[in-house]
């Protein structure tokens, strides 16, 4: 690496530091960084590169998808589809090792796929099993380690947020990498409920068992309060997988759904709706100020050189692709602790990306695993979103939450290796789609 | 000064309302090309570039009552770190930082816009929708934004001079 570059790759790196550090909003720090890194090193107009990079990426028709997935995401979590889906649950569930634990794991699997955020996931489904579980005597870490673990799967599972974000700074198909989330996110949903299982078994006294007794009709009739769930599943990521939707339009549908369910249970009146509409607009308006700044640093850096010189530098070192991983998987932990999902994907995303796709990883794959690094930094102290969501809900401190999540940390990153070792996990299913 | 401060918050949350009822207006649209599209193979020819436009617009026009509501995201665990009385300075000039840049880039967002609107651009679709008509809608809601962003530099002022 020749000393200019490196300068400038100090610089730039110093100047994130002292603006993020000092408390300056991430998306206007990126904006700042990308502005003075174009103005020392390059002869090109900082400005009105900046304000052509933001009409550019704020003007994009596949993007309209993420205001209407979190206002499809306000109105369920308002619509008392927590209740619905607990009461599904809770016949099916009981009579298993950790019995009713299991709900948290089963009930964020359903709602993330049709939510697009963890912390929305964690929140919908924690409010009502978490003062149950506390009734029924319920073991509290386990309780709250396997809402924090299972909640994260609001961004594996499509619709997915980060997802969205993702994709179209790679440039990858939305609805592929949407479908590349389910296996992954499933697997992991399995592997919660299996260590669940394990230790319900090993001590009972964590899940003490009610003395109910369901006949298999009453639990085929309780499946009916999840109809509008299973509707709303075959309405988004049915259109998409079967290509008769883009994943706007499919978006779109799915508010209708929302909507229509919402209003049928009389959650939803005209206050409410303009309600959800205007936190919809505010949480649009927190993550694309992220994004118009993280796109308009990526190209301040292109115009430098920094992410060619850098991958071919790393190139050189001749890494094997699982050191590769793994160092880019420690460096995400470190990020994952002080940084939010979204900032971690879109200040990353420029270096990281061309390295993975020179070391031989498919760009959906890529997605995916950075997916789990931003789920991983949902229950990493002291910054982590999930913790925030259910310290909201039990009023216990971030420590207490952590140590409760920490064995679901551990068996996500057990799934992390498991999709480096197979990459099919995650590209099996998009594969069918090209045809 | 409590005045000015209660107008550029009323302000912001008077434009944020504007943008919900524009993301209803999104739904709506996108749903009516769905049904035209498979029921009558018609089109509205606009849904796709409208939206599109719409959220460039909800984005800015939201942006001010977020950051008065504390929405848009920021590292304050360092800030946390330092004794009480620095937190502030550090803060005073974190939000002196910002403001001034936004300026800065309301500047050229403008000669943007002036642009568009000197060469008559416009999208290139079948509508030939003069571009500058998004674009200064949206620069609204950054002149509000930085407005916010000036509100929000005062408060951090009286903080310093209350401590």
């Amino acid at each position: 690496m020749d000393a200019t570059l490196l300068n400038m790759s100090l610089l730039v790196f110093g100047m994130l530091v002292l603006t993020l550090g000092s408390g300056i909003w991430i998306g206007l720090s990126l904006f700042i960084v990308g502005m003075v890194g174009m103005e020392v090193f390059s002869f090109l107009p900082a400005g009105s590169n900046m304000a052509s990079s933001i009409w550019a990426t704020v003007n994009k028709w596949e993007l309209v998808a993420l205001p209407l997935f979190i206002f499809m995401g306000e109105i369920l979590f308002r619509s008392g589809i927590s209740e619905n889906l607990f009461k599904a649950l809770v016949p099916w569930l009981y009579r298993f090792p950790s019995g009713l634990l299991l709900i948290n794991i089963v009930a964020c699997t359903l709602f993330a796929a049709v939510s697009g955020s963890s912390a929305a996931t964690t929140a919908t489904v924690g409010r009502i099993t978490l003062s149950e579980f506390k009734k029924l005597g319920y073991d509290e870490s386990l309780s709250m380690g396997s809402l924090a673990g299972a909640g994260t799967l609001g961004f594996l599972i499509p619709p997915s947020l980060v997802m969205i974000i993702y994709a179209i700074l790679a440039e990858v198909s939305i609805g592929k990498m949407f479908i590349a989330g389910v296996l992954p996110g499933l697997l992991l949903a399995g592997i919660y409920i299996t260590y669940l299982v394990i230790r319900g078994i090993q001590n009972p006294d964590i899940a003490p068992r009610g003395q109910e007794t369901y006949s298999w009709l009453e639990r085929i009739v309780a499946l009916k309060s999840v109809a509008p769930v299973a509707v709303l599943i075959m309405a988004v990521l049915g259109s998409i997988y079967m290509g008769i939707a883009t994943v706007t339009e499919a978006a779109a549908l799915g508010v209708l759904a929302a909507v229509i369910f919402a209003w049928s249970n009389r959650s939803l009146d005209w206050e409410t709706m303009l309600e959800c509409l205007l936190a919809a607009v505010k949480t649009t308006s927190m993550i694309i100020l992220i994004v118009m700044g993280a796109s308009f640093l990526s190209r301040a850096m292109g115009i430098l050189g920094i992410p060619r010189e850098l991958t071919q530098f790393i190139g050189s070192l001749d890494l094997s692709p699982y050191v590769l991983i793994l160092m880019l998987g420690l460096v995400y932990l470190v990020l994952g602790c002080i940084l939010d999902g979204f900032s971690i994907v879109v200040m990353t995303l420029p270096i990281a990306l061309p390295l993975t796709t020179q070391a031989g990883f498919d760009p959906i794959w890529f997605g995916v695993f950075l997916i789990l690094m931003v789920e991983l930094s949902q229950i990493t102290p002291p910054v982590g979103f999930n913790l925030f969501v259910i310290q909201g809900l039990t009023g216990k401190n971030i420590g207490t939450i952590a140590k409760a999540a920490f064995p679901f940390f551990l068996l996500m990153i057990l799934t992390t290796a498991l999709l480096t070792v197979f990459p099919e996990i995650a590209l099996y299913l998009p594969g069918l789609m090209t045809k | 000064m409590e005045q000015l401060l209660h107008v550029i918050d009323r302000l912001n949350r008077g434009m944020a309302l504007v943008a919900a009822v524009l993301l209803g207006g999104v739904v709506l649209l996108i749903l009516l090309e769905i049904f035209l599209w498979n029921f009558f193979e018609a089109t509205t020819l606009v849904a796709d570039e409208y939206s599109a436009y719409a959220l460039a617009i909800l984005v800015f026009w939201g942006a001010g009552l977020t950051l008065r509501e504390g929405g848009h995201i920021r590292i304050e665990l360092i800030l946390n770190l330092f004794p009480n009385r620095w937190a502030r300075w550090i803060e005073f000039l974190a939000t002196c930082t910002a403001t001034f840049f936004t300026a800065y880039l309301l500047l050229y967002l403008y000669r943007m816009v002036a642009g568009t609107w000197h060469y008559s651009s416009t999208s290139g679709t079948l509508t030939s929708t003069p571009l500058w008509v998004p674009q200064a809608i949206m620069l609204l809601g950054a002149v509000a934004f930085f407005m916010q962003l000036f509100a929000t530099l005062l408060r951090s002022v009286q903080k310093l001079k209350s401590s």
